[in-house]
């Protein structure tokens, strides 16, 4: 596990030499060649580019500049392959979200969203970017899902220095602002995800548990894992089996079960993949009868699509939730799921109105926000404004769930996601057990930290 | 033989023949050139891409279009190719170009050794052998995780360019893996041809289209298939090396099945058994998706371009067995025409196809095998090959 | 205790056979008659339960809508041989695969364009809580996974007696080993291959909605089925019904008995080793165990 650390850790610290190297002298693409300060901002551009760690001097194009007229939005997404039915629909929300903006916010620019398929591949990810930057000359780029995508499109943020708002990756290695500074990932890391589990059970079981742990073998299912051992140790929680799924495999997991249970434990810990996985894992559980005291399951499977299949199994599972879901009971009268419900009815009439695309939303809206901020402050509405907004701001979403908000106070606090709602499943909803804030505890831990 | 009367007639190896092929080949080296002048630099990356894929295509081509055995696992080759490369230059220091060669030895091994299972087998068990290879590659990156940075990726793949100034700029690693890929492609492009063009050819020809009568011209079956094998395979490596640098990161997904069955498509829509028909093929399994998916709007998120792709799959082995490379040959045929040289003492009859295999208009892999002489022109290819014994 | 494990293993590992089986009877359907490995055949049975899927959410009983996704099934499988596979002509093992490779990508992004990509709960055909089962020395025996079992074997049982006691297998048994003899004395082997196929799309739109319980409905739900299909069919011998049975409750229980008592293997190699079985098979006896060995002619 640490060699993988420290080879990941190498690799990026030879991207970064590498992408330093790479772009001197500026041939660049016929824009004129940046020179730091030279804009709006002044000094305090100067100040916040250092802040930031980025060289103003680096990039193709003054960044400084507030934005006028129209601001591109790029997103590489996956529209075809077969990632994409589950994907997809997360662009629908953004461009519900930004025609609502456009509409309702008060902002120095009309936004403009441009959608390119991916196919869920990071090279294509990487050939998207691209394009979106140089082709359609996007100012920010937004919402890309996924580890290896994020860390795809980073190189194409930081070489062309445009700002990487709401990347959607819960994993640690995504999340690195030291070597690459453009890139603000968002989404609940699972760092965060299985501190609030340890947190919940070290409350529950003062005399210890014996957990076992149950990943999918995919990026985000390493990411748990490691977490679930970083976070147990030295705690009374004794993990005493990990079992694991691929990515692909459809067959309840029979063996997996059998195994955990033979272990004598008695709380699970679970991530698998965010597909018919996770309520295929609720049904055998309850199948061979594993009389669990806690199941703790991964916030990548609480939207209701992927609860309900499980029918009955599902009670009593425990996640952290973020982002609500307009089909929970709960969010009947919450303002924020109201006006998403409508901006969708209205802008993208006939779309499913489900959980699963209220993050296309909220994405959006973070860079919403941003922009408002950067706007009364003295960078102005400028690329580097707007970044540096992003990586200076506390707000709660209209999607998220009350108290829980993205929080980003760059160097010091460098994950935006530090606070989840600990529910309970019941009865087809999710049930508020208790909210669990770590704000400012979790950089370094669940970011890549100095 | 249709007669040539309002037909363009070009005598093989004639000073015309010759030179529109020179001018041909001056015409592709002149655009390789100019294209990072004209190109935006994404353009420029996307040709690269594609031209990677393009190689691992008619690496594929060597082995299933003009070796007649199928592949279900090229991918895990590109992969090898691939991770082979990353392993190296991110966690030993290894210099990328030496990752290269060590890629291509290390497939061509392993291409050898999945070969002699494929050697004893024929129809689908061939394609059962290469399906597993296939399959087993994935599980491996994730299973030696320590090694390989398992499903999270290996991250920071990357060639620095050389200290020239064309390299120097902004763009200068985009210049710089673009001009990797081009000159990957030609290298194999080069390898192929050269190796069909020579008696190994027409011993790989012979033993596609009838083993049995092959062998017994003393054609070396095992020989033959190991060393098809082993190259198709090193090919798709230096492929995947070239993809590892260009891309910059690595997932095991990047591996699947899928890929695997993007080459076929590849090869069977640009044209099986051709020399260019690949590298066209190639080109459009990469920009066609970028199409579809630029045609379709986001409000018709999921989009219909699987169906298309797969339905095009299948009307290409319906109706244009011989791919886009069959169809332009033919449309070319009707105005221009190339007449071999006219040998010493061979029967006209069987003049056109004795001359070159790139003149053969069916082969093995799309064509039905009852509906034309098949007897013909392995009767042909075998006394071919005697002849040159 | 231990022992009690182990059986709980052994039965679990029956019951994933059980589906690579079934699986594996459809693939040996269509190889009888047209030497044809459908890797399009796992989409083929998922899009058939979408079909059933669809009517049961519209009111129809469950045992109908299941009928009519056989019914799809079996007239796709048709429509295929007819318009796809026979024009090819015989010994075009390459296109066939081509053509079905095709299919596996069409039919998989029509079934994700129609239905979407969340997963389905599917109803199952006998009681299926948690305390559906029955125990037998302590082992939980789940009477939708006997379901499954009965009706492979059942399936399994009348196949063979087809294949072997009819006038019709009988039929098929002479097109597949000389297609021109046959049809010399009369045997129409175009329709003979064409039942094959039926066969195969009726076999395998029985088996999703058998399976779709547990394993929810989705547009994936047949990917790593259909490559332990592939090695069952190839362990017991591609044309034999038997065959395939054999190898898919031994593909089953190895690979689970491997993945839970080889530390090494553990979970995630539990694929490598079916497909390790299936390379060794093809190096050692490629026509399986029970398969009529192929006349070769070099």
């Amino acid at each position: 596990m640490k060699t993988r650390l420290i080879t990941a850790a190498s690799g990026v610290a030879l991207l970064a030499l590498v992408s330093a190297c790479a772009s001197p002298s500026g041939d660049g693409n016929g824009s004129s060649g940046g020179s730091g300060g030279g804009g709006g901002g002044g000094n305090a551009a100067q100040e916040a580019a250092e802040e930031l760690g980025i060289d103003l001097s680096k990039c193709p194009t003054d960044i400084t500049q507030p934005l006028t007229g129209t601001l591109k939005i790029g997103t590489p997404l996956a529209l075809t392959g077969p990632a994409a039915p589950a994907v997809a629909p997360l662009g629908v929300a953004q461009q519900a979200a930004v025609d609502y903006f456009n509409e309702t916010a008060d902002l120095p620019v009309e936004l403009e969203l441009i959608v390119k398929d991916d196919q869920f591949a990071p090279d294509k990810t990487l050939a998207v970017a691209q394009e979106l930057v140089q082709s359609d000359e996007v100012g920010v780029l937004n919402g890309v899902v996924g580890t290896a995508n994020v860390a795809a499109a980073r190189e194409v943020a930081q070489q062309y220095c445009v700002p990487l708002i709401a990347a959607t990756s819960g994993g640690r290695s995504a999340n690195d602002p030291t070597n690459y500074p453009f890139t603000v990932p968002w989404s609940l890391p699972s760092y965060v995800d299985v501190s609030a589990w340890v947190a919940h059970l070290e409350e529950d079981f003062p005399d210890g548990a014996k957990v076992a742990v149950y990943t999918a073998n995919t990026e985000s299912g390493e990411d748990y894992l490691e977490a679930i051992e970083e976070l147990t140790e030295g705690t009374n929680l004794e993990v005493v089996s990990e079992t694991t799924i691929e990515a692909a495999d459809s067959a309840p997991p029979a063996a997996q079960v059998t195994t955990m249970k033979a272990s004598g434990a008695n709380v699970l810990f679970a991530a698998p993949s965010p597909t018919g996985q996770c309520s295929s894992l609720m049904t055998e559980v309850a199948n061979q009868g594993w009389d669990l005291d806690a199941f703790m399951l991964t916030t990548q499977c609480t939207v209701l699509q992927l609860m309900e299949p499980a029918g009955a199994a599902a009670d009593g599972v425990f996640a952290s939730t973020y982002i609500n879901d307009p089909a929970l009971d709960s969010a009947q009268d919450d303002e924020g799921v109201q006006e998403y419900v409508a901006a969708v009815e209205q802008y993208q009439p006939g779309k499913p109105i489900v959980g699963s695309t209220m993050s296309g939303f909220s994405e959006i809206e973070v860079l919403v926000r941003a922009i408002e901020q950067a706007d009364g402050s003295p960078l102005g509405a400028s690329p580097l404004g707007i970044l540096y907004a992003a990586t200076h701001m506390t707000f709660q979403s209209k999607a998220m769930l009350p108290g829980v908000t993205y929080s980003l106070n760059y160097p010091q606090d460098q994950v935006a996601m530090e606070s989840a709602q600990l529910s309970q499943f019941s009865d087809g909803q999710w049930e508020k057990v208790q909210v669990f804030d770590f704000n400012g505890e979790t950089t370094g831990k669940a970011s890549i930290g100095d | 033989m249709t007669s040539a009367k309002q037909r363009l007639v070009i005598v093989e190896g004639s000073a015309l023949h010759l030179g529109l092929r020179i001018a041909g080949a001056l015409a592709i080296i002149a655009t390789a050139f100019a294209l990072p002048y004209v190109l935006e630099p994404f353009r420029l990356s996307q040709i690269a891409g594609a031209c990677v894929y393009a190689m691992a295509v008619v690496g594929l081509n060597l082995l299933a279009g003009f070796g007649g055995q199928i592949s279900l696992g090229h991918a895990a080759f590109f992969g090898l190719g691939a991770y082979t490369t990353g392993v190296l230059t991110t966690g030993y220091g290894v210099d990328p170009a030496l990752s290269f060669l060590v890629g291509i030895v290390v497939c061509f091994a392993v291409g050898v050794i999945v070969a002699f299972p494929a050697l004893r087998l024929r129809g689908i068990y061939v394609a059962l052998v290469t399906l597993a290879v296939g399959l087993i590659f994935p599980t491996l990156v994730i299973r030696f995780a320590d090694l390989t940075g398992g499903s999270t990726g290996l991250f920071g793949v990357t060639y620095q360019p050389p200290d020239l100034a064309y390299f120097s700029g902004f763009n200068g690693r985009v210049y710089w893996n673009y001009w990797l890929a081009v000159a990957g492609l030609a290298l194999a492009c080069l390898v192929v041809r050269n190796l069909m063009n020579g008696r190994f050819g027409r011993s790989v020809i012979a033993l596609r289209d009838n083993e049995t009568a092959a062998v017994i011209m003393g054609v070396n079956r095992t020989g033959t298939r190991v060393v098809v094998f082993g190259t198709s395979a090193s090919i798709a490596g230096l492929a995947g090396s070239l993809f590892a640098v260009s891309s910059g990161l690595l997932t095991p997904l990047s591996f699947s099945l899928l890929l695997t069955l993007y080459f076929l498509a590849g090869m069977i829509i640009g044209g099986a058994s051709s020399f260019w028909g690949p590298v066209l093929g190639g080109f459009l399994i990469y920009f066609v998706p970028v199409w579809s998916a630029e045609l379709s709007s986001i409000n018709g998120s999921q989009n219909l371009a699987g169906v298309v792709f797969g339905v095009i799959i299948i009307l290409i082995t319906f109706f244009l067995r011989s791919g886009l490379a069959g169809l332009v040959r033919t449309l070319l045929g009707l105005v221009v025409r190339v007449e071999p040289r006219m040998p010493v003492a061979v029967p006209s009859a069987a003049r056109a196809s004795l001359s070159e295999p790139r003149l053969t208009e069916r082969h093995h892999l799309s064509a039905p095998a009852d509906d034309r002489p098949e007897l013909d022109r392995s009767g042909v290819g075998s006394t071919d090959a005697a002849r040159n014994h | 205790m231990e022992f009690e494990l182990f059986l709980t293993r052994l039965v679990q590992g029956i019951n994933n056979g059980a589906i690579y089986a079934f699986l594996a009877l459809a693939l040996v359907c269509t190889y009888r008659g047209s030497k044809a490995l459908n890797l399009a055949q796992g989409e083929l049975a998922m899009i058939c339960t979408f079909v059933s899927w669809s009517l049961a959410a519209n009111g129809v009983p469950l045992p109908l809508a299941i009928l009519g996704g056989v019914v799809v099934g079996g007239l796709s499988g048709a429509a295929i041989e007819r318009t796809l596979i026979r024009p090819l002509g015989r010994d075009a093992h390459y296109s066939v695969l081509l053509v079905c490779v095709g299919l596996f990508l069409a039919i998989n992004a029509l079934a994700g364009f129609i239905w979407g990509g969340d997963p389905q709960s599917f109803p199952a055909v006998v009681p299926d809580a948690p305390d559906d089962f029955v125990p037998v020395m302590g082992v939980r025996l789940r009477y939708q996974q006997l379901v499954i079992l009965v009706v492979l074997l059942v399936l399994v049982a009348a196949l063979y007696a087809v294949f072997r006691y009819t006038r019709f297998g009988l039929s098929m048994r002479a097109a597949a080993s000389n297609p021109d003899s046959a049809s010399l004395v009369g045997v129409r082997v175009n329709r003979v291959n064409a039942w094959g196929w039926v066969l195969a799309g009726a076999v395998g739109a029985l088996l999703g909605p058998l399976i779709a319980p547990s394993t929810t409905l989705s547009t994936s739900m047949f990917f790593t089925f259909i490559i332990y299909a592939c090695a069952a069919a190839t362990v017991g011998g591609f044309d034999s019904p038997i065959g395939a049975v054999i190898g898919g409750l031994f593909i089953g229980v190895t690979e689970n008995l491997v993945a839970s008592y080889v530390g090494f293997i553990g979970d995630s190699l539990k694929l490598t080793v079916a497909l390790v079985i299936l390379l060794v098979v093809l190096m050692v006896k490629p026509s399986g165990l029970l398969g009529t060995r192929e006349v070769e002619r070099v």
